[in-house]
Formats: C-alpha cells, sequence, structure tokens
C-alpha cells in the first residue's frame, strides 16, 4: 500500500522544491484536496468531527471497545458517499476525515509532513516540527487531520463559537491523538537510527499503522448480521458481565449495529434515486439494490449479489483494501445461483464487474494513491468448498478481462492437483496484456510458509500475500509492513564507519576503518554485524506498536472476523489475532549482493583496487571514473544463472532472513520478516549513492527477486534459475517477468507453458507476468494518448504506463524483454 | 579405454556463443551451442561472425566509452582514440586480445573461444529440467558444427551420456563421414536447404549445392530425422521454383519431420560489421507477415510435411 505516495514523495532529481510542488498538485488532484474547494463536503466532514470528538471525551471512562463503535456510529454513515449511478453495489466513502478511527489512514497532514520531511536544519520552523513531533503521514486508531482542520477553519471562514470549537478540537486532539501518544513512546535511540519520520527516503521509513490485513469473511456470509449477533451475543453471554471480554463482546455488537445503518441508510437513498430515475434498466437495479440491503440486515444472505454487498459494505467499515480469498466465501452463492437457475454468468458478470469498477475507482475517489493493491485471492490449498471456488474464480477471472482495469489486484494461488482450467484463464489473461492475475505456487511456498512462520503446514496453506505481497495469514495474524529499510545504504554506512554522508552525521555503529576490513571475511561480518543491528531496532519499534494497538484499540470489525479473536476474548492486536508480527520493506538487497562481490573480486581477489579506492570512486559518483565504473558493470551480476554471485546472494539473504526472524522473537514478535516487493528500489534509489556494482547515485536498485533492469542478459531460463536459488524463507518478493506477446502466440505459448511448469515444478513460488509488444513502451513515451490503456507491473501493484513518473517508466523500459 | 574417454571430454572446440532457453532451434526449450567456422559465404548469413574458423576481435562503436585504455594496450597499433569514438583499423591486429582486458565497458569482444567438452555440458545442463519438461535439449548450431567433427562427436555423445536430446544444425556441406560418425548421437538434423537452382546456389552461397543434397539424401537413407530449414530472402530465392523445390525434396524423403520457413532479417549486417565484413545485402528488408504466410500457404498446397517458422 502507499508506495504510489511513496514514490511521488521524490521527484526524478531529488529536489526538494519540485517534490513540494508535485505534492501541491497531488493534493489538488485527490479529495485531499478538493475538500477545499467543496464547502458542503467540508462541512459535513466538520460536522463528523465536531460529534466524534464530543462522543470520544463522553466516553473517556468506558472499555475501549465500546467506545470505540460508539465513535465509529459517529463515522459511519456520515461519511458514507452516495450511489454513484451505473453502480449495482452500495457502498463508496468520503476519506480523509477531519477527526475519525480507522485501521490505516493518510491525512492531509501526513502530505504535508512528506512534503516538509528532510528539510535541511535552518529550513525547520516552528510548524515543521510540529509535523514531526505529533503528526504522521501514516495512522492508525484516533486521528485528526491537523493542517486540514486549520484548512477547513480558513475555507469555511468559520468565526465567533464555531472557529473556537474547531480550534478546540484540534487542541483536544493535540495531546489525544494515537499517533501522538505512540511518538511519545518511541525511545531515542529508534528515533536517532531510523527516524520518526514516514517517508525519510533515505535510509528507513517507519509507520504506523495496520496494513496488509485482511479478515475471514466466510462466518459473516455463512450466517449473516443476526447470526453473528446472536453467536457473539452467546460468547458475551458466559464471560463475566464486568470482563474486559465483555466490553469487547458488548462494543462488537453495537459495531454490528453501525453496519446495520449504513446497510439501513443506503437501501433509503437507492429508494429515494430509484423514484426519480428515468432509466427503466437501472430504476430496477436500484430496487433490486434496495431489497438486498433490507435482507442482509434481517437474515442471512442467500444469493451472489447479497454476499457481495454484505462483504462490501462490511469491507468499507473494516478498512481494508484486501478482500481475501473471494471464490471461496463466494463460491457457494454463485454454483447456488446458477445451478439453481435463479443467475446466469451474464448476470454474475455484470455483478462482478460493477463491483471491480468501484474497486477500481477507489483511487479516484480520494484514497489518494494508496488504493493501489486491493487484492482479491483465487484459487489454491485450504479452500472448504475448492470445486464451487474455483468455478467462481474462473469467472472472477474473466470479469477482470472483460474490465481492464489496474485494479482489482487479481491473484491465483495454485498447485497441482488443481484443476488445470485456472491456470489457463490466467495465462490467457496475461497473455491478452492483462497483467492480473499475479501466480503464487502452493506446492513450493506452504513449506517455506510454514517453516518460516513457524506453523503447521496446514495452517501455512491459509498464507495469502497482500497489499503488494506481504505474506499474512490470511485472518489468522497480522503482520503490518511499518519499516521500509535501504539495506544498500547500509552498506555505505559500514564503509563509512558509521557515519552518513547523506546527511554529514554519524548515524551508527562504528565497526571499523576501512584499514580494518584487511579481509572479505571482515568487511562481510561488519555487515552483517550492521544488519542485525538495524534488524533489532526495527523489531523493537515493530513490537512498541503492536503492544500499544493492543492496549488502545479494539478494531471492532477487524476482531469479529480475525481468528481467533471472538473464541479467546481478546481484540485484534490485544493478543485476539493468532500471530502478530511483522515485515520490513526491504531494498537494495540484490545490489548490496552483487556490490559485495564485486568488492571482494576486485579488492580481495584480483586486487585491482584498494578498498580505499573503491570508496573515493563510489564517493565521486564515479566522475573520473567511468572506466572503472564500466568494469565493475562487467563483473557477475545476480540473474544470469553465474554460480559465484548467486551463491553469494543466497548466503546473504539468508543470514538476512534468518536474523531478522531471530531479532523479531526476541522482541516478543511471533515473527519478523524482510519482503521485497516496491519499487523503493528506485523511489529510495533516487538518493542512493553510488554502489560498487557499477550503480550510479540515483540509478534504479532491482525490484523485488529479480536483477536491477537490464542486467539479466543470460536468457529466461538463466534469470528463472537465479530466482530459484533466492532463500525463500522471507515475507514475500516479487518475480518480475517482461515477456513479448509473441511468446503466447499458438506456436509459443506450449513452450512458455511448460518453461513456467518447470520453474514452478523446481521449487518457483511467485510469477509476476508483464506481456508485452517490443516496442510498446517507447511507443507510449512518444504517443501517450494511444497508449493510455497499456497496463504494466511495477512492483507489487499495476498502474497505466503512461501515468508513472519518468523515472519508473524507464526502469521497466529497461528491464530485459524476453522473447 | 579410461584416458581416451578423458581425453574426448577434454577436445576443445571453438566456440562463439550459448544461447540458452531457445525456442526455435528445434523441439522444446533448448540450449544452443554455436560453433565458429563455416565452409559456405551466404550473402544473407545471420552470423557473420562465426564464418571464421579462427578468433575474431569483435568491435561494437555505438559501446565504446573512448577512454582510450585499448590504445595504451595494444603492442600492433590498431586502437587510436583521436577520432571519436575510437579508431580502429584490424588490418595488424595480432589477435592478442591484449585490449579486451582493459576494455570494461565490452566494446571490443573476443568471438570464438576455445572451451572444452565438459565446459560446454556444465552450462547446458543447468537448463535440464526446462528441457524435461519441454521436450527440448542441445542444439549444436553454428558456423558449421561439422567443420570441427571431433569436438563435435565428444560433446554429442557426453550429451547423449548425459540422457539430453540433441540436434545438429548443419548447412550439408562436409564429408559424409563426419555425418555417419554421430549419426547415432543425433535425434533430429535441422538441415539447410537454401536454393534449387545449382547456379544461383553457387552464387548465393560459394557452393553449388551437389554435396548437400547428396549428404541430404544419404541421411534419409540412414532413417536420420531432418528438419528442413530453408531461409528464404525476398528477391533471392523467395521464387515458386524454389518453393516447389522444397516441397519436392520434404515429399520425396521419408524422414523430413518438418519445413521451417526462416524469413530473412538484416539483423546479422551489424554483427559482420563488427568484425569487419561489410554487409554483403544491401537494401532487403524482413518479408511482412502477409508474405511470410503466403510462402508457407504455398508449400503446405504442395506438401504433407508440416510446415512452420523456424
Amino acid at each position: 500500500m502507499l508506495y504510489k505516495s511513496e514514490m511521488r514523495a521524490n521527484s526524478a532529481d531529488g529536489s526538494q522544491v519540485k517534490k513540494i510542488e508535485k505534492f501541491k498538485v497531488l493534493s489538488a488532484d485527490t479529495e485531499i484536496g478538493n475538500d477545499f474547494k467543496d464547502p458542503e463536503l467540508m462541512r459535513l466532514k466538520l460536522d463528523m468531527a465536531k460529534e466524534f470528538t464530543r462522543v470520544y471525551r463522553e466516553n473517556a471512562g468506558e472499555h475501549r471497545a465500546i467506545r470505540e463503535a460508539k465513535c465509529l456510529a459517529a463515522q459511519y454513515p456520515a461519511l458514507c458517499r452516495k450511489i454513484v449511478k451505473g453502480d449495482l453495489f452500495a457502498g463508496r466513502a468520503h476519506y480523509f476525515p477531519l477527526v475519525g478511527f480507522g485501521l490505516e489512514i493518510y491525512s492531509h497532514s501526513g502530505v504535508r509532513g512528506i512534503m516538509v520531511d528532510d528539510l535541511a536544519g535552518d529550513q525547520v520552523t516552528e510548524e515543521t516540527k510540529i509535523f514531526r513531533e505529533r503528526l504522521g503521514a501514516s495512522n492508525t486508531g484516533y486521528f485528526y487531520d491537523y493542517s486540514a482542520l486549520k484548512e477547513a477553519i480558513r475555507t469555511l471562514e468559520l468565526d465567533g463559537p464555531e472557529k473556537q470549537e474547531a480550534e478546540e478540537i484540534i487542541r483536544f486532539w493535540w495531546e489525544e491523538s494515537s499517533r501522538y501518544k505512540y511518538n511519545k513512546l518511541l525511545p531515542k535511540d529508534i528515533t536517532d537510527y531510523v527516524d520518526r519520520t514516514d517517508f525519510d527516503l533515505k535510509l528507513a521509513s517507519t509507520f504506523f499503522r495496520v496494513g496488509c490485513a485482511s479478515v475471514g469473511f466466510d462466518p459473516l456470509l455463512r450466517k449473516g448480521i443476526p447470526g453473528m449477533k446472536t453467536y457473539i451475543s452467546e460468547k458475551n453471554s458466559s464471560v463475566a458481565p464486568d470482563s474486559d471480554a465483555a466490553g469487547l463482546y458488548t462494543g462488537m455488537l453495537m459495531a454490528l449495529d453501525v453496519l446495520v445503518s449504513v446497510c439501513g441508510r443506503y437501501e433509503k437513498e437507492a429508494l429515494e434515486m430509484a423514484a426519480v430515475e428515468t432509466d427503466g434498466a437501472y430504476k430496477a437495479e436500484l430496487l433490486k439494490m434496495a431489497e438486498v440491503l433490507s435482507n442482509i440486515t434481517v437474515r442471512k444472505p442467500e444469493n451472489t449479489r447479497e454476499a457481495l454487498q454484505l462483504f462490501w459494505l462490511y469491507n468499507l467499515l473494516t478498512q481494508t483494501l484486501n478482500y481475501g480469498r473471494m471464490d471461496e466465501y463466494i463460491g457457494d452463492f454463485y454454483v447456488r445461483d446458477i445451478d439453481g437457475g435463479f443467475a446466469t454468468d451474464e448476470d454474475i458478470l455484470k455483478l462482478l464487474k460493477s463491483l471491480w469498477k468501484i474497486i477500481n475507482d477507489l483511487m479516484i475517489d480520494g484514497l489518494f494513491n494508496s488504493a493501489a493493491n486491493n487484492r482479491i485471492i483465487l484459487g489454491g490449498k485450504g479452500r472448504r468448498n475448492p470445486e464451487n471456488a474455483d468455478r467462481f474464480a474462473l469467472i472472477a477471472m474473466e470479469a477482470t478481462r472483460q474490465t481492464y482495469y489496474a485494479e482489482p489486484n487479481v491473484t491465483l494461488r495454485f498447485c497441482k492437483e488443481q484443476n488445470p482450467l485456472l491456470m489457463k484463464k490466467a495465462l490467457d489473461l496475461v497473455g491478452e496484456g492483462c497483467i492480473h492475475p499475479s501466480l503464487y505456487n502452493d506446492d513450493a511456498y506452504i513449506p517455506y510458509v510454514a517453516e518460516t512462520f513457524g506453523v503447521s503446514p496446514e495452517e501455512a496453506e491459509h498464507y495469502i500475500p497482500e497489499g503488494c505481497g506481504e505474506i499474512v495469514l490470511d485472518h489468522r495474524g497480522i503482520g503490518s509492513p511499518n519499516a521500509l529499510f535501504n539495506y544498500l545504504t547500509l552498506l555505505d554506512l559500514v564503509l563509512h564507519n558509521g557515519y552518513y554522508t547523506n546527511l554529514g552525521e554519524q548515524k551508527s555503529l562504528k565497526l571499523g576503518e576501512l584499514s580494518d576490513f584487511d579481509t572479505f571475511d571482515k568487511l562481510l561480518e561488519a555487515v552483517k554485524k550492521q544488519i542485525d543491528f538495524t534488524h533489532g531496532v526495527l523489531a523493537r519499534r515493530q513490537a512498541l506498536e503492536v503492544k500499544f494497538e493492543g492496549e488502545n484499540h479494539a478494531y471492532l470489525f477487524m476482531s469479529m472476523l480475525t481468528y481467533d479473536c471472538i473464541e479467546k476474548g481478546r481484540s485484534l492486536m490485544d493478543r485476539g489475532a493468532r500471530y502478530l508480527g511483522g515485515i520490513i520493506e526491504s531494498f537494495g538487497i540484490t545490489n548490496l549482493a552483487d556490490s559485495l562481490y564485486a568488492i571482494k573480486e576486485l579488492v580481495y581477489e584480483k586486487k585491482r583496487f584498494t578498498l580505499e579506492k573503491i570508496v573515493e570512486m563510489l564517493d565521486a559518483d564515479f566522475k573520473g571514473y567511468e572506466a572503472e565504473r564500466q568494469l565493475m558493470l562487467s563483473l557477475p551480476k545476480f540473474g544470469n544463472d553465474h554460480e559465484g554471485v548467486d551463491g553469494f546472494h543466497t548466503e546473504l539473504t539468508k543470514f538476512i532472513n534468518q536474523n531478522v526472524n531471530e531479532r523479531g522473537k526476541a522482541a516478543g514478535l511471533d515473527y519478523y520478516l524482510v519482503c521485497n516487493l516496491n519499487p523503493g528500489g528506485i523511489t529510495y534509489a533516487n538518493v542512493t549513492k553510488a554502489s560498487a556494482d557499477g550503480r550510479r547515485y540515483g540509478d534504479p536498485m532491482a525490484v523485488g527477486n529479480a536483477p536491477t533492469a537490464g542486467r539479466d542478459q543470460n536468457g529466461m531460463t538463466a534469470l528463472l534459475n537465479s530466482m530459484l536459488k533466492h532463500n525463500k524463507n522471507h515475507g514475500g518478493y516479487v518475480h518480475n517477468l517482461k515477456v513479448s506477446k509473441s511468446m503466447f502466440s499458438p506456436e509459443n505459448r506450449k513452450k512458455l507453458e511448460t518453461l513456467l511448469k518447470s520453474y514452478f515444478d523446481q521449487g518457483g513460488i511467485q510469477l509476476m507476468i508483464t506481456t508485452l509488444n517490443p516496442d510498446d513502451l517507447r511507443n507510449a513515451l512518444k504517443d501517450p494518448e494511444k497508449y493510455a490503456n497499456l497496463i504494466v507491473r511495477v512492483g507489487g501493484w499495476t498502474s497505466r504506463y503512461v501515468e508513472l513518473e519518468p523515472v519508473y517508466q524507464m526502469e521497466i523500459l529497461n528491464r530485459t524483454l524476453y522473447c | 579405454m579410461e584416458s581416451r574417454e578423458h581425453d574426448s571430454r577434454n577436445v576443445k572446440g571453438n566456440i562463439h556463443d550459448l544461447l540458452r532457453c531457445s525456442i526455435h532451434d528445434g523441439p522444446g526449450i533448448r540450449t544452443t551451442v554455436f560453433m565458429k567456422g563455416c565452409p559456405l559465404r551466404c550473402l544473407w548469413c545471420h552470423n557473420p561472425e562465426s564464418q571464421e574458423t579462427y578468433p575474431e576481435l569483435s568491435y561494437s562503436p555505438e559501446k565504446c566509452i573512448g577512454c582510450g585504455k585499448c590504445a595504451e594496450a595494444c603492442k600492433h597499433g590498431c586502437h587510436a582514440v583521436k577520432e571519436n569514438p575510437h579508431y580502429f583499423d584490424r588490418t595488424n591486429c595480432g589477435r592478442c586480445f591484449a585490449c579486451l582486458e582493459v576494455c570494461y565497458k565490452g566494446a571490443l569482444k573476443r568471438v570464438g573461444d576455445l572451451k572444452t567438452v565438459d565446459q560446454v555440458l556444465t552450462e547446458v545442463l543447468k537448463d535440464r529440467s526446462y528441457y524435461e519438461e519441454s521436450g527440448g535439449g542441445v542444439t549444436i548450431s553454428g558456423g558449421e558444427p561439422t567443420m570441427q567433427p571431433v569436438f563435435l562427436k565428444a560433446l554429442l555423445k557426453r550429451a547423449k551420456e548425459e540422457g539430453l536430446h540433441t540436434c545438429v544444425e548443419t548447412c550439408g556441406q562436409a564429408s559424409f563421414d563426419v555425418y555417419l560418425s554421430i549419426l547415432e548421437f543425433v535425434d533430429i538434423f535441422l538441415y539447410d536447404f537454401k536454393e534449387t537452382d545449382p547456379k544461383l546456389h553457387k552464387r548465393y552461397t560459394g557452393v553449388t549445392h551437389e554435396r548437400i543434397l547428396d549428404n541430404l539424401f544419404a541421411l534419409d537413407g540412414r532413417n536420420a530425422a531432418t528438419i528442413l530449414r530453408c531461409p528464404i530472402v525476398p528477391g533471392l530465392n523467395d521464387d515458386k521454383e524454389h518453393l516447389k523445390g522444397i516441397a519436392k525434396i520434404a515429399s520425396g524423403l521419408d524422414n523430413i519431420i518438418e519445413v521451417n520457413v526462416m524469413p530473412y532479417h538484416p539483423y546479422g549486417n551489424t554483427k559482420g560489421v563488427h568484425v569487419g565484413r561489410a554487409p554483403r545485402l544491401e537494401g532487403i528488408k524482413a518479408p511482412k507477415e502477409e508474405t511470410v504466410e503466403g510462402w508457407m500457404d504455398l508449400l503446405r498446397s504442395l506438401t504433407g510435411v508440416w510446415v512452420c517458422r523456424g
């Protein structure tokens, strides 16, 4: 999530001025900026903020779950957006509340915060300090938007008592927001090393959020709202009335009432719209929608439409963008509709295409750009109804094929015993340039998930990639990716004895002068110590955050559908979820391995240069050393099936993956993992110094388990073999493959299929295929309008190529195209 | 016996390239080993850097960064960095390849390396699982592999010992004894047939096709499965007579399992220039898709053998 905004945080040349300009433009494009142009909406949000604050204050003494439920009732349906003409489902939200409660919220203040994040010391104003100390781009729990509230006072021209009241809200949340309370908790050694700020973009960023979360909709859809209420009430009556669990259950029941009131609000609106609708067909749809909304409040859903509507509204209140294994929870409804003759595939496709549109519109609807990665999982082991689920999976993929949207991010898990039609359909889509689905190989992945998460193989069957591909155990665990770390910069720290040349300060451990590294092993040891130190700091920060969230937020909608919250009577982050862990988004590991390998060869084996000389070249960004840079580029690189460098890469990733998990467990987490999914390898790279793999300052780093763009020059099998060697005990790595459309021609497709099959049979865990004609990208740059619909896979997320920033466009262009 | 076995593994061949994940040189996914040296000089040659038997220096001006290190290293005065990017006269090149060592960017490259059978095989075996899944294997191509018969036989024998599917791509211009010596180790011959008219054949390739056809028929007599590979160059051999000639051979022989139409492409020209050979065909463009389809349709109307693009 959020990486599109992360990517925006840096302009191609890294200049601060451009960055701020960019955010101004960005802010104006989305609801976050449009708010201020729409007094009616601003007024709505302000009224909601007042009511929310009042409820929050009045319930100070209440159990946290009950207080939260009451606050949610002040938030919804107030923040429900009107039904958009053409929609077959109700449920769009206004994002960016001025005050509110959420799982993962980004704010106007957050955007302002990013804008001032890396101002030089003399540019830091009082206001900037406020952003740094009290706010952050990412938020969870109780939240207020400092900047937007101030802007609201100004644009609504508030005066007198109204103005006073708004200012009082700001003052109240000044001390009371979850973000500020959490910021206060962080010890100095943590903030010193990884800063407090989101989007530091040089060495590390940290987030305060519950991201990459999904619930299990199955119980909700099988029981319905009334059934859930009965179930929770029974639990409630079995515990002591004054117990913590009783408070939680009461909060849950109240939260379900919020859901019912949201259904009621939309039912009323659908009927009102139907009364004035002139298009007969859509009028009928609105009446149907109202009927569905009414039905799901009084009984369990009985057909696909009802099930999808209930899922969607519940999800709206959960505030996640991950929809879990939709084929499992919708499959039975779908089969019942089709086999019972109640609906045709055409009917269901119409519904899915409408839902897909609403999901794809999330970006336009103002969820900033963080709406990327609305993940729907299809296929795979561990579903209770594989036959029905498979049938639904096929029609869901067809909806994706017909809509050709960048979202939702449809994902196919597959295994040997699975219906081969699913893979065939998936490759049909990919071959047409659909990008989706990405492919996950259960047979290879599940044993690794079991080992990495320390769970049984049966439990590991519930792994799913969330967001950009972070692996979690579906509605069993939370492992929010709340730290980003640049491992390539870490090498620069070691080569300067902990001195951070980018900022000009002593940043980390003093592990030795260059002259101390008289053997490669000593250098490698220092790098490992720095990695270990980093993992330790980040793990402690994650554990602190998890504890804070558990103590302060009940996350009611998440808790109701996450194992084993109801059973235990504990909320999500209060050890209600079966597993509480975390994930580091890593960047630059491939470049770190390639660079260390180059240093090993040039300094210690061939003795071409001293280590001091190499550091001099890197510090000079190779100015005056172009020939030497070429020499570094010519050395073996990951991605070519070269035993030496691949072997080193494997050893290094194995160390990283083991070390981070050890550090996490020592900090009290159930697991702590590293993933590499996003083009932070491009964003971070913008401000990452030159490296010994021949990379200049600002050049992109590798994305996921892939070589740096264009460094793979030994054919597709060599690339796949390199990828296969990567240590797999991680929290998700993406494997991008760019192939020519000609590979899907009738004479070649069989060969491509066997190539993929062989890769997966050998243990390949994941693949994301972008299919293009050889000149598509170049032509798109020349003639963007003609290629407006060209979708590409960036990292864990997809985008329209022409909408990407130039630095991203170039990175994707430079990736090797396999023909 | 043991020492002879040892020897055959250490036989060296002059290899100019090794292409992994090749899907156009025989069935399935393959690794193609390109051997250096060819007895033909086809006007359209798409691997001109493979023609000579000796190792050559290839220079790609577009890669040169003008660092001048090659001029310092060269004892024969071939390199000079006076002009942009740099002046290279290969007349006096002593093939010492000293300049390669200092050309970090890789603008200078050696074409043709002596490699042992085992060195080649180690690389080939890295993709074994892809071969097994796809029915692929190793293809020995060139140049003309039969010009290095000892190495060719040793490599094929070892490949067979490893259970690999093998193809040999050949122009047919060799002593039949060479074919006899490798017959038992080859699953499919990829056999070039370039022109029906003997005079034109000589003009286009430098040799007549007498021996080529004799060998093709002799292989057929020994039940060697063969794919007929036919480069078709617009304006040269895209006439009906030749297409009919192809069909006649394909239908007349018992062991032709497939006909590959290989439309001309000009990509080989640059590679030739890099090793100092000027393009011999100029102004000919790759044929359009419809034209190629037309050739294939005509062939399909004349022979029952499977016709596809190669």
